[in-house]
């Protein structure tokens, strides 16, 4: 269980996030925990309540992680995110836009395995293959996250 | 033996690839004299003779023109030059019957119009002095009834001045039209210039003749970089929000489909740029596919019957606006 951060890179100041809750789950059995199967919803409804005028987004992600060396302090991973990503249009005048996208991206990282592989923090970035020409997909893409063993 | 074959043809492709680039570009740089890019045509307006700025065109208003002329300084877009309000300009010409009181004053931004040294090494802060110039100049001479109209990039550099504050010490602009205006890029690729820049390097951009002749063919890679630090710029203050000054209204027209300005850009400018009592600017989507749909001169295929007329009716509505100027009469 755990909460993950995730927005876009692009070398300029100002930067559009998206936080949420994360669910992952691995086992002994699947490939001795090197596999892990993470779900997120990650949206900036927090940030919009404050700051009204950005477009409130949301994401559903599906992430297959590869841990390079699960029971080690450092740990590589390899993460693909499948998903959904969408935006509200608010108003009458924009209903024609295509408001949503599938999303793929793969994602290269770093975990950091503490107190057994009780917490962890992880930091990862790639690029996000679904850039639709309308919508706020776009190609660099980061996250940062905490998680806690249940 | 088959190792070596391999590692020949590795080397053969190696010092290929890179020879095509600079065949290619090349032929670019032989090409630029029938370009904008290069030395033998520029931007006509960029000579004072051509009286595209009304401040050269109308130097000593008399007093009833001070009150009663409608001034819309026109600013154009990336890599275009003052061809792009050209049919605006026909439009509402200084003998026009249906609008008499109308005048179009075209600027030329900085680093545009010339050839492509000045654009490689301009800046977007560069990009918009000529705005400024002459809207000092127009109020300076006394108009009293001065609009903007602006197109894509041209939009972006009002926007930056709009939301930093560069209208507070000057008289407000009664109206600002915005045709199709960039806040996000289409291609998405644009947010990865600064660390791939080099490897995107030049994405040239061939038109017709008449194209190639009014709009820069290379974009060079610091001119990519500077046009996606200034939409960043306006992204940022768009989110953060900002009011226009007291009296200066807003008309944004964008199209539906387009290959250079995101749409999603108006739902930006609905959210973030307000009236000064905090009401929603004027905002529509268009149906078409043009970027800058107004201008339809020069397009490599003809435009539609829907495209002219959509032309003809914004047109009509940013010069009645513009006449009737409903916020001060």
């Amino acid at each position: 269980m755990g909460l993950r951060t995730q927005g876009v890179v692009d070398f300029e100041p100002g930067q559009d996030l998206f936080e949420g809750p994360e669910i992952g789950y691995s086992d002994y059995n699947l490939f001795a925990h090197s596999l892990q199967l993470r779900g997120a919803y990650l949206t900036n409804r927090l940030e919009a309540a404050f700051r009204p005028n950005i477009i409130r987004q949301d994401y559903f992600l599906f992430s297959p992680v590869w841990h390079f060396r699960r029971n080690a302090l450092f740990d590589p991973t390899l993460q693909t995110d499948l998903g959904y990503w969408r935006y509200d249009t608010e108003s009458e005048i924009f209903k024609d836009l295509d408001n949503s996208s599938w999303v793929a991206s793969i994602q290269v990282g770093l975990a950091l395995n503490l107190f057994q592989g009780e917490y962890g923090l992880y930091y990862h970035f790639g690029y996000n293959f679904i850039t639709p020409d309308s919508g706020l997909l776009f190609p660099g893409v980061f996250g940062v996250g905490f998680w806690k063993f249940l | 033996m088959r190792f070596r074959v391999c590692l020949l043809a590795a080397l053969a492709a190696a010092l290929w690839l890179p020879s095509c680039q600079l065949v290619e570009t090349k032929c670019d740089l032989e090409c630029q004299d029938e370009w904008l890019d290069g030395i033998k045509f520029n931007d006509p307006c960029l000579d004072s003779a051509s009286k595209c700025l009304v401040s050269e065109r109308i130097p000593s208003p008399s007093d009833p023109d001070k009150d009663s002329l409608r001034i819309i300084i026109a600013v154009h877009g990336f890599t275009a030059t003052s061809f792009e309000w050209g049919e605006f300009a026909a439009f509402a010409s200084d003998t026009s019957p249906d609008y008499p009181q109308v005048r179009v004053s075209r600027v030329v931004l900085g680093g545009h119009g010339r050839d492509l040294d000045d654009f490689r090494s301009s800046t977007w802060e560069g990009w918009g002095k000529p705005i400024l110039a002459e809207y000092d100049s127009l109020a300076k001479m006394g108009f009293k009834h001065i609009s903007f109209a602006c197109s894509s990039t041209g939009c972006a550099l009002l926007m930056q001045y709009l939301s930093a504050g560069d209208f507070k010490k000057r008289p407000a602009p009664e109206w600002i039209f915005m045709i199709d205006p960039i806040v996000v890029p289409t291609a998405k690729i644009l947010s990865l210039v600064d660390a791939l820049g080099p490897i995107l390097g030049n994405s040239p951009n061939k038109g017709d003749s008449i194209e190639n002749q009014n709009w820069y063919v290379n974009r060079p890679e610091e001119t990519l970089k500077q046009l996606y630090s200034l939409i960043n710029v306006v992204k940022n203050r768009l989110e953060d929000g900002f009011r226009l000054p007291e009296g200066t209204q807003a008309m944004v027209r964008k199209s539906k489909h387009d290959n250079s300005a995101d749409p999603v850009g108006a739902l930006m400018i609905y959210k973030g740029m307000r009236e000064s009592d905090g009401g929603h600017v004027d905002v529509q989507l268009v149906d078409s596919r043009l970027h800058v749909f107004t201008r339809l001169a020069a397009r490599s295929s003809a435009p539609s019957s829907a495209d002219s007329a959509l032309q003809l009716t914004t047109f009509r509505e940013m010069a009645e606006r513009a006449a009737a100027d409903p916020v001060r009469d």
